[in-house]
């Protein structure tokens, strides 16, 4: 049976090599995460990466119980992102797959015309002109398929606060998709 | 193992990096913690002592001198509610650095810490503490003895029947010595000794504000007696018995 996040974490407190098994669990979803809120080319997103993995095991002891792991790793991927971006003075480039854009569209329930020529442009002209606390809790939410709590968690926001942007950054994005 | 791992292994091998230690977060979030809640104590002696302040005033020998907007402008105080809300805003920020602090609002923590302040600071002037935190920053802190400076210069109004000082005695006569040194001499025939509270024992050295009518230059006459709450100043050591004894002999001639 596969051993739970908490249970890694405990092991790789004992051992360091079962810390391998956490970066294989999430390198992938990590990888995709901070490709879509900062827009790196694939070798950056390595590096920053490799950094969010060590930070993590050196923080490993603040790691609560009462937390999910991912939303603790997630909340470190974000901030070491975060901080990545601010030292190299450029602004989140948050980038989006078209199929990313497909699954932000649908959630929305907003009748699409993917058979347009412009609609991936489009929808994305209209989430890059949005601000970034949207996209932040966009990106959790319809990409990382992030509840509530896991949002609050990761943004160290309150939930009521994850709802109030979500619900303003869906109406944003209807009224920008429909009166472009 | 795929690639990633192994690089990550690796480096923390080669770097010798370990987990941080449980008890420095531990410590940290007590850290947090200590610092919300003496936050949240000096935030409540601040309600405390500003209450003791606005309640202390006589308002009604006040408005002798001035409308209710400028005696609120010279006796608020300014200084206890800075602190009030600067620690507000400590207790606020720390705890967000709890470990959950983040799940609270900025308008639920907010409420939560001014009603506790509000409610600590009630229990705190009820409890008398109040006055004793004021009368130890001015007999100790030069710096708060001159912020009381507007308080002072609105309870002193000679012209309009306001005398704040120190009160003297000699064998003839009683004076108040105000903050400007003037020897105010003081003229205690409508003065009813009865009207002083049994517990408010008038002696040589204390502060007193004093309701009455300016006769002359340097001649009060008194209707009224009482002790600040709180002495408004460090009384000066020592009577200058010289200068008091010219003034009388000045005042006798007139």
């Amino acid at each position: 049976m596969e051993k739970t996040d908490n249970e890694l974490v405990l092991d790789s407190l004992r051992d360091q090599r079962h810390y391998a098994i956490i970066v294989e669990r999430y390198n992938g979803k990590l990888s995709s995460y901070i490709r879509r809120i900062s827009g790196l080319k694939t070798e950056d997103v390595e590096d920053v990466l490799q950094e969010v993995f060590i930070k993590a095991y050196y923080n490993l002891n603040s790691f609560k119980q009462h937390l999910k792991f991912s939303s603790w790793i997630y909340r470190i991927a974000h901030n070491t992102t975060m901080s990545e971006l601010r030292k190299r003075h450029v602004r989140p480039l948050y980038y989006y797959e078209e199929n990313d854009l497909i699954s932000m569209v649908d959630a929305f329930y907003i009748e699409s015309h993917r058979e347009q020529q412009d609609f991936h442009e489009h929808v994305r002209t209209i989430i890059q002109k949005m601000d970034e606390k949207y996209k932040d809790v966009l990106t959790l939410k319809f990409l990382e398929e992030k509840d509530y709590k896991e949002i609050s968690d990761i943004l160290k926001i309150p939930e009521g606060t994850v709802a109030t942007r979500i619900n303003r950054a869906k109406k944003k994005f209807r009224d920008l998709y429909e009166n472009p | 193992m795929n690639n990633l791992s192994d690089k990550i292994l690796e480096t923390l091998e080669k770097k010798h990096i370990a987990p941080k230690s449980k008890y420095v977060f531990l410590l940290t979030d007590i850290l947090f913690w200590v610092v919300g809640v003496v936050s949240l104590v000096i935030g409540s002696l601040a309600v405390a002592v500003t209450m003791f302040i606005l309640h202390g005033q006589q308002w009604l020998w006040l408005r002798r001198v001035a409308g209710p907007a400028k005696i609120i402008l010279y006796v608020f105080p300014y200084f206890w509610f800075f602190l009030f809300i600067l620690f507000i805003l400590i207790a606020y920020i720390s705890l967000r650095y709890t470990a959950r602090g983040y799940k609270l609002t900025l308008c639920i923590a907010g409420l939560v810490y001014i009603v506790t302040t509000l409610c600590g600071g009630a229990l705190l002037y009820y409890i008398g503490i109040a006055p004793k935190v004021e009368e130890q920053l001015i007999i100790h802190t030069p710096w708060y003895e001159h912020m009381l400076l507007p308080r002072q210069h609105i309870m002193h109004n000679p012209e309009n029947g306001l005398l704040l000082g120190v009160f003297e005695t000699d064998e003839d006569y009683s004076y108040i010595r105000d903050r400007d040194n003037i020897v105010w001499t003081l003229d205690m025939s409508e003065f009813d000794m009865d009207d002083i509270d049994a517990d408010e024992d008038i002696h040589e050295g204390m502060v007193v504000h004093a309701l009455g009518k300016k006769i002359k230059d340097y001649v009060f006459e008194v209707k009224e007696i009482m002790i600040p709450p709180t002495p408004l100043w460090r009384p000066k050591e020592g009577v200058q018995e010289e200068m008091k004894e010219k003034l009388h002999q000045m005042r006798s001639i007139k």
